[in-house]
């Protein structure tokens, strides 16, 4: 790797060697705790260890009332149907990440907590703003008038196959003119 | 250096025909971003997509439909006929503000749908090819793609070794149940939901499927000492694309112009021969 390093540098002094810091600074923010800065990426690829899960929260959504499933959609348009759902679901639970690294940072820098509100960290502040959009996402991708959705998360237990647990939990429903 | 220059026409006719394949895609499945926002927010733990967020950027551009139609439409005119420009004259003022505007969409596009960093990382640096130079000066861009686009993917099979992943048996198998919870759940008796739940019940195997792809991301590091393996890297990663959609489902053709650079290593190897 030196001789490439050293090629580059000899190439062109100047950029040559901009060329070398930058790629170096890249392998070493690879290592470095904290959020990434782009163009510096850290690619992980699932490199994070995964323990076996007790239980799984799975989207239910029910349009006009009928239960939709992934085998009604490409990929790109079932994860553009529910990842917004899933994502807000997220974002109300302990475990969001942006929110503990919120937390962590107003430990460790003595941070003043209000200047930094939580709604900072989220994406889906304005409810009116969400259902609009994700009803004009959905009859966009369903090709249908929306006039009920029902959207709620039901929790599997892993035990060779997924077992349901309990009743689904109601996420959000509208139905139209109420 | 006749090899440079046509490196250079051949790279810049594929990065430009990418660049339309992906806005005809976009087109046909409505992911362009003003199609996305503000539904499609992803959780990112990045820097510049916090700050963009704080500064109000993202909101604009929810706010301000039309504002979010004409970014898109600049990204991708930008990106389809600057390239075609460089070729004709010097003009790496304008490519230095692609670059910029390209860091700027490639974040603000990683906030919504299905999009991430990585799988639109090309657009970060590819188009530093676009930059006019002396041609041995010029031979340090993919010098420098090159080492970038290794290192990009090599990491990912070393990430696997350092958090101890690579040893879990429970690892790949847990990795399916996550990813296809939605599939298995629902349509349990589709034939992909099939495919899954027997690899999910042979954790093994998958294992063994998650250990043998982890190394050859992990071979790759042989290319920061030799160009001999490059073109059977790019094969190799394009054939990770593939097996990426069909058990992950997850789109990473975008990145194919950045590890393209591994296709032209005997033209970089013939300009720096004639350098010296």
């Amino acid at each position: 790797m030196r001789g490439q390093l050293n090629t580059m540098v000899r190439l062109g002094r100047f950029s040559g060697t901009l060329a070398v810091f930058v790629f170096l600074l890249y392998v070493v923010q690879t290592f470095l705790p904290g959020p990434t800065i782009s163009p510096f990426l850290r690619f992980g690829m699932f490199s994070e260890k995964q323990e076996p899960t007790d239980s799984l929260q799975v989207i239910q959504l029910s349009v006009n009332g009928q239960l939709l499933n992934p085998t009604m959609f490409s990929i790109h348009e079932w994860d553009n149907l529910t990842g917004p759902f899933y994502q807000r679901y997220r974002e109300n639970s302990q475990s969001f990440l942006p929110l503990q690294i919120r937390q962590k940072m107003i430990d460790k820098f003595q941070l003043d907590s209000s200047r930094w509100p939580k709604e900072k960290f989220l994406t889906t502040r304005n409810d009116a703003l969400f259902l609009q959009t994700a009803l004009q996402q959905i009859e966009r991708i369903t090709q249908q008038p929306v006039s009920s959705l029902e959207v709620s998360f039901q929790s599997y237990r892993f035990q060779d196959s997924l077992i349901p647990l309990g009743q689904a939990k109601p996420f959000l429903r509208y139905e139209r003119g109420k | 250096m006749n090899e440079v220059n046509d490196m250079r026409r051949n790279w810049t006719g594929v990065y430009v025909g990418f660049v339309l394949v992906s806005l005809i895609w976009r087109s046909i499945t409505h992911n362009w971003l003003h199609q996305l926002l503000p539904v499609s927010f992803a959780e990112t733990i990045n820097l510049n997509i916090w700050v963009m967020r704080w500064s109000g950027w993202i909101e604009f551009l929810v706010s301000h439909r039309s504002a979010c139609i004409a970014f898109d439409i600049l990204f991708y005119a930008a990106n389809m006929l600057l390239p075609l420009l460089a070729l004709r004259k010097n003009i790496n003022a304008l490519i230095i503000l692609l670059l910029v505007l390209n860091w700027v969409a490639v974040d603000t596009y990683a906030t919504a749908g299905i999009n991430s960093q990585e799988s639109l990382i090309t657009y970060y640096f590819v188009p530093l090819i676009f930059l006019q130079a002396r041609t041995a000066q010029w031979l340090i861009i993919p010098l420098f793609l090159r080492l970038l686009f290794l290192w990009f993917f090599c990491s990912t099979g070393f990430w696997k070794l350092f958090r101890g992943s690579l040893f879990s048996i429970d690892q790949m198998s847990t990795i399916f149940l996550q990813q296809h919870k939605d599939l298995l759940a629902l349509a349990p008796q589709a034939l992909m939901s099939r495919v899954y739940w027997w690899f999910i019940q042979h954790k093994a195997i998958s294992q063994s499927l998650f250990i043998i792809v982890s190394l050859a991301e992990m071979s790759f590091v042989l290319g920061f000492f030799s160009f001999r393996f490059d073109r059977l890297f790019f094969w190799l990663y394009c054939l990770f694309i593939l097996l990426d959609l069909f058990f992950m489902r997850i789109l990473f053709w975008e990145t194919i112009p950045f590890a393209m650079v591994l296709l032209y290593s005997s033209q970089v190897k013939a300009g720096l021969k004639s350098a010296h």
